[in-house]
């Protein structure tokens, strides 16, 4: 990961759940570098709604959101759940772009 | 006269994660301790999350001081923090709604933090990034006119320094100018806030020059300075401090791998002290103290 990622150069955002179930959204740059967003989320639907105005966190109106369905229950765990590294959607996903959902 | 303490939770207001952030915090309060809620009632600040809301804090409403986040204005006119507060208006709670006014500035409001301390609650408005009107800053000012000393916290939910997916708020520049006098002497102590979902603390700061630069810390602390402090990991999903966040990042401490709220100590008139809390989001256990204790001395 660099220190110097530049929102700007998002070009899509992958949310997608982690070991635990808990949701995270993590953020892809056009060369490919990874860096994490939001994470330990109970329920998707509050990063759900930045697909729909990306520009409230900064990220280019074109950013592309890949949303995995939901696949693993939440595994409450009182030790264990670390912040997690970046990762790309867990297939299968829809896709959400320009305000409107494409696939 | 005995210490009074403060309980500042943000954006958590459903779920596992913010009952058992508010749990953890009433856990440890001192009767009569006063609770601020900086904002965002998920997931849009309807009757409905109201409803939530009042689920998880309806426990401490009468010590319950309020201020609107982004997410309550994705109703028309803020219509499900207006229904609520206004049927639970003081002295039912601490939450101040001024009819006489219109918009975000029927939400900003001066309250008694007791022990010669005074908080001033500011609405940041729909996008939470939303300059306030001269007459806005007018009454601010009056506020802070009236009560005569810089023992002084102004509660709001996005503040000027600000790292995670929302960045720095320079849009509320001009209220950051106004809590220093002519001569660059700051007039408040401290602003507390949430909107990014970590925990932040900077080092005093000086007053700016502008929203292009952020307010450089200042040459004597706390003397010629004013502290920021982020408490927005409530409950909501965490944010990112990390590469790729926006905003600049706090100098003194920064955490975003842990649920918490923001404890403050009023000693006297003179003394305020603030300690970060991490909380254990699915059980009850103790919230353990994280971070620095700072400590500030007017």
């Amino acid at each position: 990961m660099s220190d110097s990622v530049d929102r700007k150069n998002v070009v899509r955002a992958h949310i997608t759940q982690d070991d635990f179930g808990y949701w995270m959204m993590s953020l892809e740059c056009g060369d490919g570098t990874m860096v994490l967003a939001s994470y330990a989320a109970e329920r998707p639907e509050h990063e759900i709604l930045q697909a729909y105005h990306p520009q409230d966190i900064g990220l280019p109106v074109a950013t592309e959101f890949l949303i995995s369905q939901p696949e693993m229950p939440l595994q409450a765990c009182e030790s264990g759940w670390t912040k997690p590294e970046p990762r790309r959607a867990r297939e299968p996903y829809y896709i959400v772009k320009n305000g409107l959902r494409v696939y | 006269m005995p210490s009074k303490w403060i309980y500042f939770q943000s954006d958590g207001t459903s779920g596992v994660f913010a009952l058992n952030t508010h749990r953890q915090a009433r856990a440890i309060a001192a009767p009569e301790s006063l609770f601020v809620y900086g904002g965002d009632v998920y997931d849009s600040g309807t009757n409905v999350d109201f409803a939530a809301f009042d689920n998880l804090f309806g426990d401490v409403r009468p010590w319950l001081a309020a201020i609107p986040g982004n997410h309550d204005w994705q109703t028309e006119d803020a219509e499900g923090y207006e229904k609520y507060w206004l049927t639970h208006r003081p002295p039912a709670s601490r939450t101040s709604i001024d009819t006489n006014q219109v918009g975000p500035s029927r939400h900003h409001y001066p309250l008694s933090l007791r022990n010669g301390w005074l908080g001033i609650l500011m609405d940041c408005g729909p996008d939470a990034q939303r300059p306030l009107t001269s007459l806005e800053i007018a009454r601010f000012s009056g506020w802070l006119d009236l009560h005569g000393s810089r023992r002084v916290i102004v509660f709001l939910h996005h503040a000027r320094l600000s790292r995670g997916n929302h960045g720095n708020n320079t849009a509320i520049d001009q209220l950051w100018n106004a809590c220093f006098d002519t001569g660059g002497n700051p007039r408040v102590a401290a602003w507390i806030a949430g909107h990014n979902h970590n925990i932040g603390i900077y080092s005093p700061r000086s007053k700016g020059t502008g929203p292009a630069a952020d307010p450089p810390p200042s040459a004597h602390g706390i003397a010629d300075g004013i502290q920021i402090f982020i408490n927005g990991a409530g409950g909501a999903a965490l944010y990112s401090q990390g590469a790729g966040a926006s905003g600049t990042m706090p100098d003194v401490f920064a955490d975003d791998a842990h649920f918490g709220f923001l404890q403050i100590e009023l000693t006297d008139s003179h003394t305020a002290r603030f300690q970060n809390f991490a909380t254990n989001p699915i059980s009850s256990a103790n919230a353990i103290a994280i971070g620095p204790l700072v400590t500030v001395t007017l």
